[in-house]
């Protein structure tokens, strides 16, 4: 059952194969059995697990409707909110901190009626590309024990790559879903900004934050962005435009397709195994009637420093609200009011937030604010507009997702800039505004996936997705399971 | 620390170099600009529940140390 798709679980249970309840001992049971090797959930709650599940048979048996993801297990980022569940962020600062209300998102999936089956690991407030930086757990990746499986969605990647939920859902600033979908051989979505309600994630970079999607292939991938995305009046940014029904497209193929392939994303520092797994997905598209066609993104080298400005600089503003007054971490013992908010932030922050909050501050200070903040969202649209050149061009842009495979735990840690540089071709999709997906391409011979990342237009995930499954269906990368 | 920082900026400041006059910055890619709503009350959470995670409170109130007069 463990290696069934979110959708034969759902065609299981509607031919009455399987109940809701089979499926969440099933995958409660894969937890237990993993969860000591791989360390990828915060928070797991058997009890109400179950119960979420029974309440879906009983209605099922009552013949009662039921929403697109009936009794299908879906694990949470650490970083969106669920009423009356601890939300961490993976933060000291969060340990005890209860949301009064559900993120958008997971209304969405309760009114699907998804069993939300858990609280996964990241990166502290989602600032990482390991998962190291989590002040609970150092997740490991379901491929290679002593290897991470990325970040910051880590937990949520590797929940789904080691078999413990179908699905899951992860956020992206900066590469954070597409990156670890890469180093674990699942697929993850980065969404338009704007596609899907930011209400109840936790701030980081929020003009660069999306919620989106993992699962092991494109059909789910494409079931659950279609069951978040939407319209909320409560995130101002997000756009009132109608959801296409992706997994009704999924199955056309793109003719004509024309592929850019950009010559910067395949420079100095691209592992050759790699780029050759990603010229080998080329050549895939090629025998199904694609053109590959060059592109320049000359400003992508510059895509890393604009990002460490911009996202720093909101993560700034957006961290001062913990402060010890309202909620969140409060020092025991201070002298006055300002020393209790230092000692707050102080005890409660991790290393690589107080790097990118002093970072931030500095970018915004009065005399440095020309020089880093402003130049840098100069240097954003001019990124920006490579795109919108790029796609009056071609229809995707194809690469790979990440330089390497999944690197050591350990081995990035005491190098921030290093860790930084495993975001390189993911980060200028945050900065533009614009959908990416990672899928899987291939394995390097030490055995760890290789993911492929398609690039669209704003709003073009319809197309992405039908490019992606194109792929999926010439390939079986999609269906190896790790050995946990 | 301080060293791991100096090496970002270090890194940073390669920004300096590209020519950017002219250029409006980009503050956010969405095409969504100054959305408001009707100025309407709506519910919003009870004093218990926002509340609730106050790390001091007294009553209905949050509770801090002297702002005033240390």
């Amino acid at each position: 059952m463990l290696n069934l798709t979110a959708t034969e679980l759902l065609q299981k249970q509607a031919a009455g194969d399987l109940t809701a309840e089979a499926i969440a001992l099933a995958y409660l049971q894969r937890l237990r059995e993993t969860e000591l090797r791989v360390q990828a959930f915060l928070a797991v709650d058997d009890a109400d697990v179950l119960a979420q599940a029974k309440t879906i048979d009983a209605r099922r048996q009552r013949g009662e409707p039921l929403g697109r993801l009936a009794g299908v297990p879906v694990a949470l980022k650490d970083v969106l909110c669920v009423k009356g569940r601890r939300t961490t962020c993976g933060s000291k600062i969060l340990r005890n901190f209860v949301p009064p209300y559900d993120a958008h998102v997971v209304t969405q999936l309760r009114a699907a009626d998804a069993v939300l089956i858990g609280k996964t690991n990241c990166d502290e407030f989602a600032m990482g590309s390991s998962t190291e930086n989590s002040a609970y757990q150092i997740t490991r990746n379901p491929w290679d024990h002593e290897r991470t499986p990325g970040g910051s969605s880590g937990g949520s990647a590797a929940a789904v790559a080691a078999g413990q939920a179908p699905l899951s859902l992860g956020t992206d600033t900066g590469g954070s879903i597409r990156q670890p979908a890469s180093f674990c051989g699942i697929v993850g979505l980065k969404p338009t900004y704007g596609r899907v309600s930011r209400f109840g994630l936790v701030a980081y970079g929020s003009s660069l934050d999306q919620i989106g999607p993992f699962a092991h292939d494109t059909r789910d991938t494409a079931l659950l962005l279609e069951v978040i995305a939407g319209h909320d009046p409560r995130d101002s940014t997000c756009v009132n435009q109608p959801v296409p029904e992706y997994t009704k497209t999924l199955d056309q193929k793109l003719a004509p397709l024309t592929i850019g392939v950009a010559k910067e994303y395949f420079g100095e520092g691209l592992d050759p195994e790699i780029e050759q797994s990603v010229r080998d997905a080329l050549k895939v598209y090629e025998r199904l009637g694609a053109t590959i066609k060059p592109i320049a993104l000359p400003h992508s080298p510059y895509s890393i420093a604009t990002y460490y400005l911009v996202a720093t600089a909101e993560a700034s503003g957006n961290l001062a609200r913990y402060d010890g007054v309202h909620f969140g971490h409060r020092a025991e013992t201070f002298a006055g009011l300002i020393d209790m908010m230092k000692k707050s932030r102080g005890e409660g922050f991790g290393a690589e937030v107080k790097r990118r909050i002093m970072l931030g501050t500095y970018a915004l200070s009065s005399g440095y604010i020309d020089a880093y903040y402003l130049k840098a969202l100069k240097v954003r649209r001019l990124i920006r507009q490579d795109f919108d050149r790029a796609f009056a061009e071609c229809d995707v842009i194809v690469g790979p997702t990440s330089p390497t495979a999944a690197f050591k735990i350990g081995e990035k840690v005491s190098d921030p800039l290093a860790m930084y540089l495993s975001d390189i071709y993911t980060i200028s999709a945050n900065l533009a505004g614009i959908p990416g997906i990672s899928i899987p391409c291939g394995f390097t011979k030490a055995g760890l996936p290789i993911g492929l990342q398609i690039l669209a237009a704003s709003f073009a995930e319809e197309k992405m997705l039908r490019v992606a499954h194109m792929h999926e269906r010439e390939t079986d990368w999609h269906t190896r399971r790790a050995t946990v | 620390m301080a060293t791991q920082l100096s090496a970002i900026v270090d890194y940073i400041n390669q920004l300096q170099s590209i020519n950017t006059d002219g250029v409006e910055p980009l503050a956010h890619a969405s095409d969504v600009h100054d959305v408001f709503r009707e100025d309407v009350p709506i519910p919003s959470l009870p004093p218990a529940e926002a509340l609730a995670n106050a790390p001091a409170r007294k009553g209905d109130y949050y509770r801090v140390p002297p702002v005033f007069g240390e």
